[in-house]
């Protein structure tokens, strides 16, 4: 029995399934005729597709959208419904997102989950992202902003979060985060005592449960957010957001990872922590210099060993690509950041 | 003994072939993959020039940290034995119980080993010293 390996769908043949699918939805939602225009894929080939495009209607009315989308059912990190309801929940708090209009578990569309939102017009690649925000001179400006949007965020009080995010609930989260890293300790290849410093000095300094949990998004940083000329305009990718610790959100997009080179530039490569803080501050929240360290600590050691995995998974081909193998020395990089967090008195 | 170009000029050569001839020809994600090939060039172009003599200092680092001579050391080859000597550490830091001081002269050993490490990997990384990051 012979049976023909389907070929690879090629990127032209995606855009018109895509355009196709979205002009059926939109018109059965707006019973009118629909025509999608302009389309541009912005991360073509990552895990979920997303695709700008105008939606213009019968009567020649434009309306500029985006759709983001999973090509399959069955590699959704947070179901699509929880997170376009938890963009609500965002948006009504205050915080900067997208506007969503539709959201649909329904393949028959584009043949996976889908939310169709308001097309933000900005920058997102972080290095282009710094080069606009030093031309426009608005770092400072987005770090209050940021600071802002956390503590409009972590205000939201946890029962009004979607009921899938609050079942994922832990009652120290720092305790969880530590045992997760033990499990990524155990899976190195190679004995890596700067990590058993790491795993030591945060055992020792776990902090107790949160005066509060609150809903954190878990991946704000440079890279998953939208910077305008006027500043921070959007926060974007809500997937792997959770109930947790509100120092987790604010230390990591102050690791040193999400900077792109502008070091001295603790949040995100945009400008130091004080302005992170005050927006905070006058936004309600509450600011744990402790408590954000100690995350910063876990995240850089997360990151090293994420690395170290991705080298695992090229060697025992898993995941096997020259990308993934150059992660492997890439981790000196973490284990340096950690090393300088970890610093004795006097040295 | 082979021929030149040895292998150091050969990764040179190798490198300068992906910069200068094949990365102006490529775009998207085969310009990204040979940018990194590019680098991994100038990784081992590094490690072949230092990577010898790096090992050798972390080897004495680690030794002295531990209070062990070079008879201590199981036979084998110098990388066999920095492994082991770095296992030894990692279970010294994973037990409850250290001298007092241990956790500090780690520090400096694993720093300036991770710095060689860089030096490799990412020269000029460690530039930027994080001083103000500390509490």
């Amino acid at each position: 029995m012979s049976q023909a390996n389907p070929q690879p769908e090629t990127g032209e043949a995606r855009r018109a399934r895509v355009a196709d699918g979205l002009a059926r939805f939109l018109d059965s939602q707006w019973n009118t005729d629909v025509r999608i225009e302009g389309m541009v894929e912005t991360s073509a080939g990552a895990r979920r597709g997303n695709v700008l495009f105008d939606a213009v209607t019968a009567d020649g009315r434009r309306q500029p959208l985006c759709v983001t989308y999973l090509p399959t059912l069955n590699i959704e990190l947070m179901n699509i419904l929880t997170e376009a309801e938890l963009i609500g929940v965002a948006e009504r708090a205050g915080v900067p997102v997208p506007h969503v209009h539709f959201a649909s578990e329904d393949p028959s569309w584009v043949g996976g989950p889908f939310f169709i939102s308001d097309r933000v017009e900005g920058e997102t690649v972080p290095r282009r992202v710094l080069r606009q925000v030093a031309a426009d001179g608005t770092g400072k400006a987005i770090v209050l902003a940021l600071g802002q949007a956390f503590a409009a965020l972590h205000q939201v009080p946890v029962e009004e979060a979607p009921a899938a995010l609050a079942e994922s609930g832990e009652t120290n989260p720092a305790e969880a985060a530590l045992a997760r890293l033990a499990e990524q300790m155990d899976m190195l290849l190679q004995p890596a005592p700067v990590f058993s410093l790491g795993m030591r000095w945060l055992s020792r300094e776990l902090p107790p449960p949160p005066p509060r949990l609150t809903i954190v998004h878990d991946d704000i940083r440079n890279g998953n957010i939208i910077v305008d000329d006027s500043g921070l305009a959007a926060v974007l990718d809500w997937e792997v957001a959770k109930i947790g610790d509100p120092m987790e959100d604010l230390a990591w997009p102050c690791l040193r990872c999400w900077r792109f080179g502008e070091d001295g530039k603790e949040v995100g490569g945009f400008a130091g922590r004080e302005g992170l803080i005050r927006g905070y501050r006058e936004g309600g929240g509450e600011f744990d210099a402790q408590r954000f360290h100690w995350w910063k600590v876990l995240g850089t050691m997360r990151w090293g060993l994420g690395l170290a995995g991705q080298a695992r998974g090229h060697l025992d081909g898993t995941f096997s690509n020259i990308v993934m193998a150059a992660s492997g020395r890439r981790v000196a990089e973490q284990e340096y950041d950690l090393l300088c967090l970890l610093r004795p008195r006097g040295r | 003994m082979q021929d030149r170009p040895d292998a150091r000029e050969l990764l040179a050569t190798l490198g300068d072939y992906l910069e200068g001839e094949l990365l102006p020809a490529l775009e998207g994600p085969l310009n990204y993959r040979t940018r990194v090939a590019l680098n991994l060039c100038r990784i081992l172009e590094r490690e072949t020039r230092l990577g010898s003599s790096y090992l050798l200092r972390e080897r004495e680092r680690l030794c002295r940290l531990l209070g062990l001579g070079l008879e201590d050391l199981l036979p084998g080859s110098l990388h066999d034995q920095v492994e082991d000597l770095n296992q030894q550490l990692a279970n010294e830091l994973a037990v409850g119980t250290l001298p007092a001081g241990f956790e500090a002269s780690a520090w400096d050993t694993l720093m300036a080993t991770t710095r060689d490490k860089l030096a490799i990997v990412r020269p000029g990384y460690d530039s930027y010293e994080a001083r103000e990051e500390a509490p």
